[in-house]
């Protein structure tokens, strides 16, 4: 009876060490899974943010070369020229602005003077020159 | 028997495993004890590497803060010949893509090395169409590239910069370590591929260079530029300068010169389009270098506004030489010598001055010195120790010859009448803006050189050359103008004497007008057709001045509504 107790008790011991080994054995995986699962993390988010930087890029790409473009087409000395082109002129007067009152040849609709108006005076910061033009914008 | 020699074969595998397994743990235990960093460095250096990444170039805006130099993202391709596998086909492609010859291409990827450069900064567009193909080996490099949107406008302020961004002529230049962003670091993970993902925090940010903010206005300069062309055109001159100045506080407002080139393409631009001539280019004035007999001789005390000189009905025998006035006068006032420019009048006032005390009107005037502007290339003059001068030379410095000046240099003296007798230092930086709101101001430099009150008469002489003198084509209808004209015959080096057909014909002068003052200086070298100062150069100071005085008054007006 006291041997089968020895017995019993020398094969709990035991199954009590496999129990711990095996239980570090999965705590050890679970470590290193865990380990592992960061890496991966770190790979997958650096690809997410590549990505992103890459998207970045091409979004800057294309505002540069709008901006490249409108800068060709839209330069203070093209707006100058324009300008003189259509005759514009300081006046002394507030209050007035005169367009191609000679040249009967060129019909400008109202919206097209709108942007032109604009345009001249956002050159010269001539806000509130106009009456007319003040009263549109409001 | 057979036991033993099974035995000993047993012994023998046994042994020659255990040998194996020995020097293999010593192996192992070489390679992760001794040569442990050796092995980590290699494994981070194939995972993990540090690439640099460049500091944006700080922009440059004029003074209502309008973008005169920006930067835009461009693409510069590379390769390594290593990976290329068809080097004779890459080549072709490349060459048919980019616009260049397959031959150079072909010797680049001959070479040993294993970075060499394709072609530099490349349009987006083009990088599509070659990313396209897929070649092999073939790399891009994302790069800035200075961009000037207003073209040619204000190119000799701004200058330009090199294919690396570095600046190589204009402020770009002189404000280059300002400019020039800082080189950053980053830590990037490689895939297998070898391609770079960001995913460590930058090791060393990369800054941005500073902003600068010009006292140029760009618009002015516009006008000032146009203006300098159709009077180049107009007397096929072979080149021009024109300054304009604010005279109490020495920023400048345009500077132009013709020709000119566009700093976009500065590579294509020849050394004579890129020479800065307005503070580059020495020239004998003539009868604009009287202010300084103006000013000294009033200062001096030594004549009162009203006295006479006898001016030889226009021809005057001085050592060494005869000098001639363009018209003969007899007697002339004071006053009257300027008026009319006599330069037998003003080498008569001059030689009552003294060689010396002459020279130290000279060198307060800031003639035979840098201005200290902040652009590169700036020439000091050409002015000679009295005790270097000929009996000829008190006569003839006077009028302007025997000596070089700059534009600039003009433009400064002339401040010196306008301000009240100080000699400020021109400039062309107002102030520089960085991150975290930092601003950095220009100090006014200025010291007093004159009596404001000898300034202020000196003015007053210099609005009656306008008025009734030889700048008549100068004056503007109510708007106070004053200066001096200037004609002058150019050395002939290789003949050894002055050009009878090669003149320079210039205006110093100034506006006053709603409390704001402008000094303009003009100068046009050899002008066909006329050469005189007052014919050429007045007509464009004045096409100048109105234009100011139009753009003041519209200014005034918004200023008004705001």
């Amino acid at each position: 009876m006291l041997l089968l107790a020895q017995q019993s008790l020398g094969w709990q011991k035991k199954y009590r060490g496999m129990v711990r080994k095996i239980i570090s054995l999965i705590f050890l995986f679970f470590l290193f899974f865990v380990y592992l699962h960061q890496r991966i993390n770190i790979y997958v988010e650096a690809y997410k943010l590549n990505d992103a930087k890459n998207t970045l890029n091409k979004l800057v790409d294309k505002r540069d070369s709008l901006l490249y473009n409108f800068s060709q087409r839209v330069s203070l000395a093209k707006i100058n020229e324009w300008v003189e082109a259509n005759g514009f002129k300081f006046v002394k007067e507030d209050k007035i602005l005169a367009l191609n009152i000679n040249n009967q040849k060129t019909q400008i609709n109202k919206s097209k003077e709108n942007v032109l108006a604009s345009s001249f005076k956002r050159l010269f910061r001539l806000a509130g020159t106009s009456k007319a033009l003040a009263q549109q914008q409001h | 028997m057979k036991d033993k020699g099974s035995n000993l074969r047993i012994y023998l595998v046994y042994f020659v495993f255990s040998l194996l397994f020995f020097s293999l743990s010593l192996r192992i235990t070489y390679l992760q004890t001794v040569k442990r960093k050796d092995f980590l460095a290699l494994a981070k250096s194939q995972h993990s590497k540090v690439i640099t990444v460049k500091g944006e170039r700080g922009r440059i805006f004029d003074r209502n803060n309008r973008v005169l130099a920006t930067n835009i993202v461009v693409y510069s391709v590379y390769m390594d010949p290593k990976f290329v596998r068809n080097k004779k086909d890459t080549a072709e492609k490349l060459a048919k893509e980019l616009g260049l010859r397959a031959k150079d291409i072909l010797d680049k990827l001959s070479a040993s090395k294993r970075f060499v450069w394709i072609k530099r900064k490349i349009s987006p567009k083009e990088k599509e169409r070659l990313a396209q193909l897929n070649l092999k080996g073939v790399y891009f490099l994302r790069e800035y590239k200075r961009f000037y949107p207003q073209g040619a406008l204000a190119s000799h302020i701004l200058g330009g910069v090199d294919i690396d961004n570095r600046g190589i002529e204009g402020v770009e230049l002189f404000y280059d370590k300002f400019l020039r962003g800082k080189e950053g670091l980053v830590s990037v993970l490689k895939d297998s591929a070898s391609r770079s993902l960001y995913t460590y925090p930058q090791v060393l940010y990369a800054n941005r260079g500073l902003d600068l903010n010009l006292t140029i206005d760009i618009q002015l300069q516009y006008w000032v530029e146009s203006c300098l062309k159709e009077t180049i055109d107009k007397y096929s001159a072979h080149a021009g300068s024109v300054i304009v100045i604010n005279p109490f506080t020495g920023e400048v407002l345009a500077l132009a010169n013709f020709p000119t080139y566009d700093p976009n393409h500065i590579g294509e631009a020849s050394a004579r389009e890129i020479r800065n001539r307005a503070i580059g280019d020495i020239f004998e004035p003539g009868s604009v270098f009287k202010i300084v007999t103006l000013v000294g001789s009033l200062d001096r005390k030594i004549f009162s506004l009203g006295d006479t000189i006898y001016c030889e009905n226009g021809r005057f025998k001085i050592p060494g030489s005869i000098l001639h006035d363009w018209k003969p006068y007899g007697e002339l006032t004071y006053k009257e010598v300027f008026k009319k420019s006599s330069n037998i009048g003003v080498a008569k006032i001059a030689s009552r001055l003294g060689a010396t005390v002459l020279y130290s009107y000279i060198r307060r005037m800031g003639f035979g010195q840098k201005t200290g502007i902040d652009l590169p290339g700036e020439a000091k003059g050409i002015l000679k120790d009295p005790r270097a001068w000929s009996n000829t030379s008190s006569y003839i410095i006077p009028i302007g010859q025997e000596i070089g000046v700059t534009v600039l240099q003009l433009a400064q003296a002339m401040c010196v009448v306008v301000n009240g007798g100080y000699l400020v230092k021109p400039h062309v930086c107002k102030e520089f803006r960085g991150s975290y709101g930092l601003r950095k101001e220009f100090r006014l430099n200025k010291r007093r050189v004159v009596p404001s009150g000898v300034s202020s008469m000196a003015k007053r002489i210099l609005i009656e050359v306008v008025n009734d003198g030889t700048g008549k084509l100068a004056k503007i209808e109510g708007i106070v103008v004053g200066g001096k004209t200037g004609t002058a015959q150019k050395y002939d080096v290789e003949k050894g004497r002055y050009s009878p057909y090669a003149y320079r014909a210039s205006f110093a002068g100034f506006i006053e007008n709603d409390g704001k003052s402008f000094v303009i200086c003009v100068s046009i070298d050899e002008p066909y057709r006329s050469h005189f100062g007052g014919v050429v150069a007045a007509p464009l100071f004045r096409k100048i001045a109105e234009k100011i005085v139009e753009y003041e008054e519209a200014n005034k007006r918004i200023a008004a509504v705001r």
